[in-house]
This record gives structure tokens, C-alpha cells and sequence, in this order.
């Protein structure tokens, strides 16, 4: 594979792994108030692939944040339990929306090699077209 | 054969460290958030920049030599230690990775556009003009 479609193939891993990362931030976000969610965490990992390291991206295995869930007191609930509390989600929304815009400005660096990359490409090619 | 061969070949060799270095950056890009990824970058980019009297000492009238002298010319890419490493034990600047990438783009230019007007010269010699 010749090094500029390699390039082209890595930006768009990236971007692949950073929109499956925005989806998890936004099932999250979606259920910060649900009773006893816990928030989803994926690290990235290379992709391991036959022959030489190709450098790719990809985002590994999706683990629950064990941090102990809220107690939230609200008797009428119907979960609340005899002393009137209920597990709340041990989602914080702050650190979500941190996490979503790292996981902006990434994609558009990687957007940026894509259309880098592509730009070069298109060059060799004009000396074809004449 | 021709003289202005060693020119296409200084040419071809420039344009080809842009674009390994440019698939270098991408690969770093992408991987800018994978835990204990450490940045790569292309070696001996100063000898390789000046690629005019590396090809002129190449150049050998056996061309069997030429061919195979040039394609054991790209260097594999090593380990950035410029950089300082993240809690994480990730090495990327994205900062630092896109004006990379720049450069690469602007090199891999300067080598098209020298192979270009390369190509007009030998046009002009054919008889056919611009």
C-alpha cells in the first residue's frame, strides 16, 4: 500500500474511533438521570493487523465505571428503597462534555489529514492530466 | 540517457519522504488519544530534505544499481523522544504533529511541482511546448 493511502486509511480509523467515542459520551449523557446507570468507558487501543504495524486505530473493549452510584433521598420514587433512597447514575455531566469536545477537536485533526492527504494525492495525479 | 533523469529521481525520492512522513503524522494523529502510544517520526529528515546530492552520488551508469539502490533509500520510522509524554503514557502534540504535516504537504509540492517543470523540459525537447 502505497504511503498516501495508508495515510488516508489512518485519518479515517481516527475518525472512526472518535465518533464511536462521542456515541458512548452521549448514551451517557443521555442517561444521567437514570437510576442506576453507570457511565461507559472505552480506551483506544492499535488495531493489530497480519504484517508489519499499521499503526490503526480502534476503540477497545467498553468497561462500566465502577464508582459507587449516588444515593439520591426521594421517597415518593418508586424505587426508593425503606429509608427512602434510591441509586442514582454515576454519570457527571461535566466530564462528558469535556470528554465530547477532546473528542471533537481529535476528529477534526484527523479530518484535517484526511483532506491533507488528499490534497497531495490530487497533485501527483495532475501531472497525469496534462 | 536522458541528464535530466537525476532530476526526476531527486524528485521522486523528495516526494517520497513527504508522503511517508505525512503517513507518519497521520498515524500519530490517530492515534493521539491511545494510552501508552509514543509518537513516531521519519529519520534523517535533514539528509533526506536534500535529496539533489544524495541522488547525484546514487547515480552509477549500471542501472540495475540505480534501481535498487533506490528503493532500499526509505527509512523506516522511529520513536519521537522530542516529546514529552502524558500521564496516560501517550507522546502526541497534535499542535506539533499538524505543523508536520504542513511541512510534508509543502515538501511533497516543491518535489511535484520540480518534477513538473522537469516534464516541460522534456516536452520542449520533443518539439511540443507548454
Amino acid at each position: 500500500m502505497s504511503d498516501l493511502s495508508k495515510s488516508l486509511m489512518m485519518a479515517a480509523s481516527g475518525m472512526q474511533a472518535q465518533s464511536a467515542r462521542l456515541r458512548l459520551v452521549s448514551e451517557n449523557m443521555a442517561n444521567v438521570d437514570t437510576p442506576g446507570f453507570r457511565r461507559k468507558t472505552a480506551s483506544f487501543e492499535q488495531e493489530l493487523m497480519a504484517g508489519p504495524d499499521q499503526g490503526m486505530v480502534k476503540q477497545g473493549q467498553v468497561k462500566l465505571d465502577r464508582t459507587a452510584l449516588p444515593k439520591i433521598y426521594d421517597p415518593s420514587h418508586p424505587m426508593a428503597d425503606p429509608q427512602g433512597y434510591y441509586d442514582g447514575s454515576n454519570v457527571n455531566i461535566v466530564v462528558e462534555i469535556a470528554d465530547a469536545r477532546e473528542a471533537q477537536r481529535s476528529y477534526e485533526a484527523n479530518l484535517k489529514m484526511f483532506e491533507q492527504t488528499r490534497k497531495m494525492s490530487s497533485a501527483v495525479l495532475d501531472i497525469l492530466r496534462r | 540517457m536522458f541528464k535530466s533523469i537525476e532530476l526526476f529521481q531527486a524528485a521522486h525520492k523528495m516526494a517520497q519522504h513527504a508522503a511517508s512522513q505525512q503517513a507518519v503524522v497521520a498515524g500519530n494523529i490517530a492515534n493521539a488519544d491511545t494510552p501508552n502510544y509514543r509518537a513516531m517520526t521519519m529519520p534523517d529528515r535533514e539528509s533526506t530534505a536534500q535529496t539533489l546530492p544524495m541522488a547525484r552520488a546514487a547515480y552509477v551508469p549500471r542501472p540495475s544499481h540505480i534501481v535498487t539502490s533506490g528503493m532500499a533509500m526509505t527509512p523506516a520510522p522511529v520513536i519521537d523522544r522530542s516529546s514529552e509524554i502524558a500521564p496516560n503514557g501517550n507522546s502526541v502534540s497534535l499542535e506539533g504533529e499538524l505543523l508536520k504535516s504542513i511541512d510534508a504537504e509543502r515538501q511533497h509540492s516543491r518535489a511535484v511541482t520540480v518534477y513538473q517543470s522537469a516534464l516541460g523540459i522534456l516536452r520542449t525537447s520533443l518539439g511540443r511546448g507548454r
